[in-house]
């Protein structure tokens, strides 16, 4: 408890995350006569010793070379002459390309960030209100922290110790649904306020669609690999991590000629830094986490759930109300490295299937990125773009609104969520 | 009367036990035994936390956790403390003894306690009791074994120690390392081909589901001991460390019992489950693998301990 | 100053290219059938160095993640204030990092990695090597706010 308060309190200082987690973590050691102090090191340098958790650096590297390589514009045209002349135009280019993208880059907020700088202002030319496009890019990025691969989704299986192949497959099937839904909500939200005219345009003939996606094959074709080499056993999910990375560079350089070694390098250079952030996050939580299993912290909280109910669809309801709580409230990462070792002893033991939970879990925290008051994904967009706050609320809410929907739809039938897991992996 | 009560238990001092197996493994019914055991012996004096799956760090984190001092033991078979007491290693040699009466009486032995003598100098570790048989690893695989010919070019998962390596390789197989987690899904999608473990592993982990055969080669036993800090030890009283050693032994006796008990269950388990379950004639196996002891430096050690099975060892 | 950071990148970026060619390769090898035993440890053990000084780029080049729903609102004295209070909670802690991940480093030599006889030390020894470099960073960021104070105080 000290321990909690002395990290909220540091945090709202404005010490960084990471140290406010070491800080705290620190005290309950230097505190405590019985734990030597080099414990609270050491699993700082066991965090960094897991083989899953090679994913995450691996698919940044991925993401950033995938930008770098052509890989990333030749979807946004693809996106582009597949959805831009239905109502509402450019804003189903973003909703398409967080799905496509979904499956090639990692991290939500980094693809929020580089829809933004790139479909902004091209958004607003064609008449769409600057909140309504930043709110939808934002909202959007929903779809890439669910279609794998997803650093959300290999942090939750790292913590939770859950087969990250089978998360990943669970991911499809809720992201397609987002992106149905979302696009729907756009199209009602855009023919009701005439939003960006589109009426001159219509639908691209098949052999249109066929030829530009010839042209982004490569890319096209990754998610698909991607998803093969980790079920059919080629690779794990790290190891495919590392292939996404060496894929990319091989299209770039030898399919599409246009990434340089340059290039190359400012990519990793770039994939350092952001590596370095989340990382030292993780490091951080390791202490963290020593201590809440230490304390039986997981264990006592199981019992007083199931104390109260022994309904898996009332927990799972209580568990997802707490995090969207919290997800509001914190940074994503954090929220999933800290809250998955203590939520799913109590979801299994009301036997809710870790895989289903975990889904939720990592949507729930990173839509809590894109609300106020600490939305990260939020606070990126709306400073890339130069929108207020005020304007972007303004338009986001019936978003919010088809959001929460499916999250209800998805909590309460689990089989949306784990039919193609349980399909393709027999139960272990 | 009540304060006195609250009191003794603010003063209880707490030892967490932390094992990589499951709540389902038969070991763990010994540790709840060790915890009753300790506990009722020790009058609230002393009180035991058992964390099973890891929670507070993999073997190798736990065993330097007690080298810094903490409060903590934990369930470690000899090749993983091979590189504190060489000699401990030669506890998963294969083919060390013919029985696991052999193996109990080796455990209890003068010689063992020398060895244990040089855990606590080498690493500030020491053996509350090595009793903790699990059972005999056996070959799991997707195709009949006779011999060791068979195994040639078969990726086949073992732990990531010396001793497990080179008897693996001098099975015929490529030994291949990966997390005990990893196995089931590595094995499904044929990442490895092969893996080996006791029974009660095999039944726990479900590998039934996900491989065809199992040769019963009984290549290595696999027994482990309860290791703690030597330091917090020395913090103890005498009577207190008498009741830790005590307990430790008896609870790992009880723990092997089950083992002994539930493997002819889960043979008969397995069979009903579609496994194939052969014993083959093991003196090729025997002789193949007689290169490790050279290899890893223990020739001289298992003469030591083979004159003391065959009672030459009464003298020292 | 600029000479060492531009060691520092490099190595980062040399780091992390080796962990994704040694676990490709691993994949790789083990796929034909000839598994190489040390590779993903080995990768392990760049990627501990790889966080602490990717830790440290951060410092330097971009910003670990915080919140400032509350310092945004504050005055600029508050602000700089804070801001002194934030350096000094980072520099007390990345203190115990080098004083106890010294005592780690020290404490078991004879553990290896993995399969490797490697010395699991070094993977605990980029924690404290990490943490001086960021003390060295954040020292220096502030000696350099301290400059400006000065320089805007003389105007
Ligand atoms: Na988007
Ligand atoms: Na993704």
């Amino acid at each position: 408890m000290i321990m909690l308060g002395l990290f909220l309190l540091l945090l709202l200082l404005g010490v960084p995350l990471a140290f406010s987690l070491m800080f705290s973590g620190l005290a309950f050691f230097v505190l405590s006569d019985t734990l030597p102090v080099m414990v609270a090191v050491q699993r700082m340098v066991a965090s960094s010793q897991s083989f899953p958790l090679l994913a995450v650096p691996f698919f940044i590297l991925a993401g950033h070379i995938m930008n770098a390589s052509g890989i990333t514009s030749r979807l946004i045209s693809f996106a582009n002459l597949l959805v831009c002349w239905i109502s509402g135009g450019l804003a189903h280019v973003t909703i398409v390309l967080s799905a496509l993208m979904g499956g090639v880059s990692g991290s939500a907020i980094a693809d929020a960030a580089m829809q933004a700088r790139i479909l902004g202002k091209p958004m607003e030319d064609s008449g769409l209100p600057r909140g309504f496009s930043a709110a939808i890019i934002t909202v959007s990025a929903l779809i890439t922290a669910c279609i794998p691969p997803s650093i959300g989704l290999i942090l939750y299986g790292y913590m939770g110790n859950v087969s990250i192949g089978r998360l990943f497959i669970a991911g499809l099937i809720p992201g397609a649904l987002l992106t149905v839904a979302l696009m729907l909500c756009v199209r009602w939200v855009a023919s009701s306020k005439r939003f960006g005219d589109t009426d001159k345009q219509s639908a691209p003939a098949l052999r249109e669609v066929l030829s530009a996606a010839g042209k982004c094959k490569w890319a096209l074709l990754f998610p698909v690999l991607l998803i093969v080499t980790i079920r059919w056993g080629i690779f794990t999910p790290s190891e495919a991590g590392a292939f996404a990375v060496l894929y990319a560079i091989a299209v770039g350089m030898l399919g599409y000629r246009e990434l340089t070694v340059k290039q190359l390098w400012t990519a990793l250079n770039e994939s350092v830094r952001d590596i370095g952030m989340i990382m030292l996050i993780v490091l951080a939580a390791g202490i963290v986490g020593y201590v809440i299993a230490f304390q039986q912290l997981p264990q006592e909280l199981a019992q007083s759930v199931s104390a109260i109910t022994q309904s898996p669809v009332l927990v799972l309801l209580i568990c997802l109300v707490l995090l969207l709580a919290i997800g509001t409230l914190m940074e994503g990462t954090i929220t999933v490295l800290l809250l998955t070792p203590i939520l799913v002893p109590v979801i299994q033991s009301v036997g809710i299937d870790p895989v289903h939970f975990g889904v939720l879990l990592v949507l729930v925290v990173t839509f809590g990125g894109t609300t106020p008051p600490v939305g990260i994904a939020m606070y990126t967009v709306c400073n890339i773009m130069d929108c207020s706050i005020q304007s972007f609320i303004r338009q986001v809410w019936p978003f919010y609104l088809t959001v929460l929907a499916v999250l209800i739809v998805l909590a309460l039938v689990p089989d949306i969520v784990l039919f193609l897991p349980n399909h393709f992996y027999a139960t272990p | 009367s009540n304060p006195e009560a609250n009191d003794a238990s603010k003063r209880a001092k707490v030892l967490n036990v932390v094992t990589s197996l499951s709540s389902s493994d038969p070991m763990y019914l010994g540790l709840q035994r060790f915890k009753a055991l300790v506990e009722a012996r020790s009058d609230g004096s002393l009180s035991v936390n058992v964390f099973v799956g890891s929670q507070l760090g993999n073997d190798d984190d736990i065993l330097e956790q007690a080298m810094a001092g903490a409060a903590i033991a934990v369930l470690v078979d000899g090749g993983r403390l091979s590189v504190y007491t060489h000699e401990l290693g030669i506890l998963g040699a294969p083919y060390l003894v013919s029985s696991i009466d052999e193996l109990r009486k080796l455990v209890g032995s003068e010689l063992f306690s020398r060895w244990n003598g040089k855990l606590q100098d080498s690493a500030h570790l020491r053996v509350l009791a090595f009793n903790w048989w699990q059972g005999a690893r056996h070959l799991l695989t997707q195709q009949p074994i006779t011999q060791p010919s068979d195994l040639s070019g078969v990726r086949l998962r073992t732990i990531s120690a010396p001793v497990w390596i080179r008897t693996i390789d001098a099975m015929g197989a490529t030994p291949t390392p990966l997390s005990w987690s990893e196995v089931y899904s590595a094995l499904q999608q044929r990442v490895i081909d092969a893996a080996e473990a006791q029974l009660a592993a095999v039944w726990g982990a479900r590998l039934y589901e996900v491989v065809s055969h199992v040769t019963k080669t009984g290549h290595i036993q696999l027994i482990s001991g309860l290791v703690t800090s030597d330091d917090w030890f020395n913090s103890l009283t005498p009577s207190e460390q008498a009741i830790l050693n005590q307990a430790a032994i008896e609870a790992g006796d009880y723990a092997s019992q089950n083992v002994l008990a539930a493997e002819k269950d889960i043979e008969l388990s397995l069979t009903d489950a579609g496994v194939t379950i052969t014993t083959p004639d093991r003196q090729p196996f025997i002789d193949a693998t007689e290169p490790v002891y050279n290899q890893l430096g223990y020739t001289q050690l298992r003469n030591q301990v083979r004159d003391f099975l065959n009672g030459k060892g009464e003298r020292e | 100053m600029n000479g060492l950071d531009k060691f520092e990148r490099t190595v980062c970026i040399t780091l992390l290219a080796l962990i994704v060619i040694l676990v490709f390769a691993a994949a790789v090898m083990r796929t034909i059938g000839m598994p190489i035993i040390w590779s993903v440890d080995v990768a392990q053990l760049l990627f501990a160095w790889l966080c602490m000084l990717g830790a440290n780029q951060t410092l330097k080049h971009s910003k670990h993640a915080s919140v400032d729903i509350i310092t945004q609102y504050l005055p600029a004295l508050w602000q700089s204030v804070l801001h002194g209070v934030a350096m000094t909670i980072m520099l007390a802690v990345l203190a115990a990092l080098v004083v106890y991940g010294i005592a780690l480093f020290n404490l078991n030599p004879q553990r290896t990695l993995g399969s490797t006889d490697i010395p699991y030390r070094y993977v605990s020894l980029a924690l404290p090597v990490g943490a001086v470099l960021m003390m060295l960073s954040l020292l220096e960021q502030g000696w350099q706010s301290v400059k400006r104070a000065g320089k805007a105080a003389t105007l």
